[in-house]
């Protein structure tokens, strides 16, 4: 049995002994009014009312033969006593004061001797001789053999047995209550102790047991307030998935637990996991410090790695943004994001947040939302086609396009769009659009962005479309796309794998060269390859040539 | 003779009247107002208001018997008393209780007059018992409300 199965056992034991010991506590305080019920109004009050009325009929029995009382008194007395002893000898709230000491059969012998009396009383007067004597001496006996026992019952030992029973069943009455007390106590104490349980595990990674993202907020925020943070680092692995994929998930997990050893280590409750392979530091402590302590974190996390199979280099990724006073947690978190993002991008090991970061960022999101207006056909293009025309060796014209933003008039990169997932589609609306005959030439800067593209591309009919890429690798599938579509590739490098490439049946007619002096050098390749070489129009050559023979 | 036959027979029935008369008023209880104005009610006064009638239990009589009588309700609204919220009754032998007459709204409590049509005695918890069918209302069946119910029921004073 393991410590929490202890733990949960005890629990329910509890909560079963708190559901008892309140039912249980309601039934003995029923039982105890009962109690007080039977000793003071059924006992008590009944056995002294029928003491005193026979009492009560036995002297007034004596006054009227005495002549001393009027028989219109004693008649009611006699009626008193009829009523209490025919109640009594049939009520079930008596029935326990019959049981005892003979109580009941003493009442009913008086009952009988008082029935015998009914006529003379009923007659208005009673018949003075021995037998009323008699009955009188009988009535007497029952009248003190009702007071004996009456007075047993009422005084003296059971009377203190009664009380002591009550006692007794008070007493266990509180102890019930303190039983109640204690596990509803305990409840209560288990109830917080969970819930501040669930409270730190809902503010921890379970794997790095830093605090998670939820707990920087948290922390940060707090901070802030007290103006203690000098500056939020956010930082990833780099090459974290191919370790992943490589050596697997375990060591990826060794690997995240090692970094976070090492930040736990040097920054005790200010490094975090946000998830996946990235860690937030907060910085606390004097500015002028701060790049000293920035160099030491990247060499702190700069470390060989090793396990069983294998061992690397890891290295880090950081993105640092400073706090500014006002700012709150959020803000910070996503400037140091974004710097880690910069990073990422420009392959740097450290970059500290620019305002002009947060600019740009949202400028692209803007851009992003025009083009889906665009393709949507909800809004006019942002983009401006630039065309240009060039020539092959054999003076056929071709339309080389590239697209620039009407606002800023900066080139639209096509790797920007692939990474958004919308140079397919802005690509095909473009053919659409496009109202030259003459073959068009577009340059992409990946083979990945060609799958892309042809992915979108419209059924292009009698028209050439010429795509341009740096280089070509070998994937059948892309090939096969290929020539479903009916494009045209060109090639800006002429390397060793082109003649296998065109034996595989790749659609390569042209060569792309960039302008430089080793064109000459390439050239008989390429016409051995049967290439043809696309460059500037003759005449567009001759138009700069004049612009720049000009003087100034 | 005649005369004398006459006269004998005309205070015959001139005593007889008076009689019957002085014992028909004799009051079965009082009532007692709030101005403390007593109200002696007799036989005929009960007799008059509407009889409710029901068959019950008790835990002072053995099995089950029908009790006839006027509610306390309708006895206290005959005399234009609308709106008691608390009574003190009185018996014979000088019982007395006070209570709160809301939790009996709804209920029967009735100033008894018959038991299975016999009128009750001073032998028989009568001439009136304040009495409700405890076997229609067993939440009723308890021992604070069975402080209640007095028999040989003389008086009955309405507290403002």
């Amino acid at each position: 049995m393991t410590r929490r199965h202890r733990h949960n056992l005890l629990l329910a034991a509890i909560s079963l002994l708190f559901l008892f010991s309140s039912v249980w506590g309601l039934l003995l305080q029923s039982r105890h009014e009962q109690l007080v019920d039977i000793f003071y109004r059924n006992t008590h009050w009944n056995i002294s009312q029928v003491m005193l009325e026979s009492q009560r009929f036995l002297y007034g029995l004596r006054l009227y033969r005495a002549g001393g009382l009027e028989m219109e008194a004693l008649s009611l007395d006699y009626d008193l006593l009829w009523n209490r002893l025919d109640v009594f000898l049939i009520s079930s709230e008596t029935a326990d004061a019959r049981a005892r000491h003979g109580l009941g059969t003493v009442l009913a012998g008086l009952f009988d001797e008082i029935k015998a009396l009914e006529p003379q009383i009923q007659a208005g007067a009673l018949q003075e001789g021995e037998a009323l004597d008699r009955s009188q001496a009988r009535i007497a006996e029952l009248t003190r053999q009702v007071e004996q026992i009456g007075d047993q019952i009422l005084s003296g030992q059971e009377r203190e047995a009664s009380l002591n029973q009550l006692r007794q069943s008070l007493f266990w009455i509180q102890i019930w209550q303190l039983i109640l007390l204690v596990m509803g106590g305990m409840l209560v104490f288990a109830l917080i102790r969970t819930n501040l349980q669930n409270r730190r595990l809902s503010l921890l990674d379970p794997m790095t047991r830093l605090g998670n993202r939820r707990a920087l907020q948290g922390q940060l925020r707090q901070s802030l307030q007290r103006g203690r943070v000098q500056a939020l680092v956010v930082l990833d692995l780099k090459r974290f998935k191919q370790v992943n994929d490589l050596l697997g998930y375990q060591v990826g997990d060794r690997l995240l637990q090692a970094v976070a050893a090492r930040l736990r280590q040097a920054y005790p409750g200010r490094a975090y996991r946000l998830g996946g392979d990235e860690f937030a530091v907060v910085l606390a402590g004097e500015q002028p410090g701060l790049e000293a302590e920035m160099e030491a974190m990247v060499s702190l996390l700069q470390f060989e790695f090793v396990t069983r199979e294998s061992s690397f280099d890891l290295a880090c990724r950081f993105g640092v943004a400073r706090a500014i006073e006002g700012e709150d947690a959020d803000q910070l978190l996503e400037q140091a994001i974004l710097a880690l993002n910069q990073a990422k991008r420009d392959n740097a090991t450290l970059i500290w947040y620019q305002p002009a970061m947060k600019a740009s960022l949202s400028m692209g999101q803007r851009q992003l939302h025009q083009l889906r207006e665009w393709l949507a056909g909800a809004a006019p293009s942002p983009l401006e086609t630039i065309s240009e025309t060039l020539e092959d060796e054999r003076g056929q014209q071709v339309l080389g396009i590239s697209l620039r933003w009407r606002v800023g008039q900066q080139g639209c990169d096509m790797d920007w769009m692939q990474e958004r997932g919308i140079l397919g589609p802005v690509v095909a609306r473009l053919l659409t659009d496009a109202e030259q005959r003459l073959p068009l030439l577009l340059v992409l800067h990946q083979q990945s962005q060609l799958a892309h593209v042809l992915a979108y591309l419209p059924p292009l009919g009698e028209r050439t479309l010429i795509l341009a890429l740096p280089t070509l690798t070998e994937d059948a599938l892309l090939l096969e796309k290929l020539s479903q579509r009916g494009c045209v590739l060109a090639l800006r490098e002429l390397g060793s794998r082109v003649p296998a490439l065109l034996r595989a049946g790749w659609p390569v007619r042209y060569w792309l060269p960039d302008p430089s002096d080793h064109d000459a050098l390439l050239q008989p390749l390429a016409q051995q390859l049967g290439l043809l070489r696309l460059g500037r129009s003759a005449e567009v050559l001759e138009g700069e040539i004049r612009r720049q023979g000009e003087p100034r | 003779m005649d005369i004398f036959k006459h006269g004998i027979a005309f205070l015959l029935l001139v005593l007889t009247a008076f009689g019957t008369q002085a014992t028909s008023s004799s009051p079965l209880l009082h009532l007692i107002l709030p101005d403390k104005r007593e109200i002696p009610l007799d036989e005929a006064a009960l007799a008059a208001l509407p009889q409710t009638e029901f068959e019950t239990e008790t835990p002072w009589t053995a099995g089950a018997h029908r009790y006839r009588g006027p509610t306390l309700k309708a006895m206290l609204a005959a005399q234009g008393l609308k709106d008691v919220t608390h009574v003190r009754v009185t018996g014979l032998n000088g019982y007395q209780q006070q209570f709160d007459l809301a939790p009996f709204a709804q209920v029967p409590l009735t100033l008894v007059r018959y038991q299975d049509d016999k009128p009750l005695t001073r032998r028989n918890k009568g001439p009136v018992w304040l009495l409700m069918p405890f076997s229609e209302y067993p939440e009723f069946d308890v021992s604070p409300i069975h402080s209640f119910m007095v028999w040989q029921l003389v008086r009955i004073e309405v507290i403002p």
